[in-house]
């Protein structure tokens, strides 16, 4: 066994765990999405699929891609991503809130409705 | 200048990434686009170094890789409520202060915070930032302020620069 | 290992139609979709590798770039950010 085919090999198994990961964790947000109670917490779920499974597919098709360019495109969806799945989350978050949705929260405390309670 | 010369080689080189064919035809007529794409964006008054931040691209990588670190550990923290194994969720909403001065590196804050499972920025008032966490934990380490303290690293960074 | 992943991606999109089937606001109907639609870009790319066809992924970079204008369309006709208008 040359030394390229132990890097081919590592890549292949490196890569196979990396995807594996990242469905595994797809597979628990939306899990989450289902179980969790109330919006607010949904959407921490709707953070890991969008986070860990995103990452974990993503990098693991660059490090199993057969050019460099590949891996490069699949880096650059991964950032704009990462980009947009704050940006939407937080937009969703505001909007609900705004519109008078309330989380329930631990110890049934209210939010605190202005900085500094 | 430099700001738009340093966005034409950006975009240049996004160009090749995604088009994969170097035929000196291609290659001549690229540079024509991102000429064109640069006129649009100068008309647009969107050119400036509020919108493109080169001299903060080390320091964010360095941040990326730290916040990476991070979004590991929130991820296995929800994965382990959601499947029952962990601490029940215990959610808690509070304002977090945020000590960055520019738009730039406060977005950037915001944005790290809403990145990491576990705490959304719900509203982004001057600067304080409305946080809803999945436990309570999760809201104490960010009013502990380390994520704070590096974006504002990067902050102080950006804005000495300037001068 | 890639089919196996699609067919976890797919068992992920019946979970998150679920949640938007059953709601119960609006908002969470969203948020499903926006995870479907995070989750199409990951479908788009695995199954692209999974047939050998690696320009796939130039169609998932097109859609992770609708998605984010699609969920923020969305949410403005919701809400309607008075101040910034």
């Amino acid at each position: 066994m040359t030394l390229p085919d132990i890097f081919d090999l590592a890549r292949l198994v490196v890569g196979d765990v990396l995807i594996g990961i990242g469905g595994l964790a797809a597979l628990v947000g939306a899990l989450g999405l289902v179980r969790l109670p109330d919006f607010y917490t949904r959407a921490h779920a709707s953070g890991v699929t969008d986070t860990a499974g995103a990452i974990g597919i993503l990098v693991g098709l660059a490090v199993l891609s057969p050019d460099i360019l590949t891996a490069v495109k699949l880096l650059i969806v991964l950032i704009v991503a990462l980009f947009a799945s704050p940006a939407s989350c937080h937009a969703l978050a505001r909007a609900a809130f705004r519109s008078g949705l309330r989380p329930s929260l631990h110890e049934d405390r209210p939010p605190p409705a202005v900085p500094g309670e | 200048m430099t700001q738009r010369l340093l966005l034409g080689a950006a975009f240049y080189f996004l160009w090749m990434g995604l088009s994969g064919h170097f035929s000196p035809f291609l290659l001549v007529t690229s540079i024509l686009s991102v000429v064109g794409v640069i006129l649009l964006l100068t008309r647009l008054g969107l050119v400036s170094r509020d919108y493109q931040p080169f001299s903060l691209v080390v320091a964010l990588v360095i941040y990326w890789r730290w916040l990476l670190v991070e979004i590991v550990k929130a991820n296995i923290d929800v994965i382990r409520c959601v499947l029952g194994l962990g601490k029940p969720p215990s959610p808690a909403m509070g304002w977090v202060h945020a000590s960055q001065k520019t738009d730039l590196c406060k977005t950037l804050y915001a944005n790290s915070i809403t990145l990491t499972p576990g705490t959304i920025t719900v509203l982004a008032e001057g600067d304080q930032f409305l946080i809803h966490a999945l436990h309570r934990e999760g809201l104490a380490s960010l009013q502990d302020g380390e994520m704070d303290r590096r974006c504002t690293v990067l902050d102080e960074n950006f804005r000495g620069k300037v001068a | 290992m890639f089919a196996a992943v699609a067919v976890a991606l797919f068992v992920t999109f019946a979970l998150a139609l679920i949640r938007a089937i059953s709601g119960p606001t609006v908002f969470d109907r969203v948020l499903s979709l926006n995870v479907i639609g995070t989750k199409t870009i990951l479908l788009i790319a695995v199954l692209g590798f999974a047939t050998d066809r690696y320009d796939f992924i130039d169609i998932a970079l097109v859609y992770a770039v609708l998605n984010l204008i699609g969920t923020i369309a969305v949410l403005r006709y919701l809400v309607g950010d008075k101040e910034r208008s």
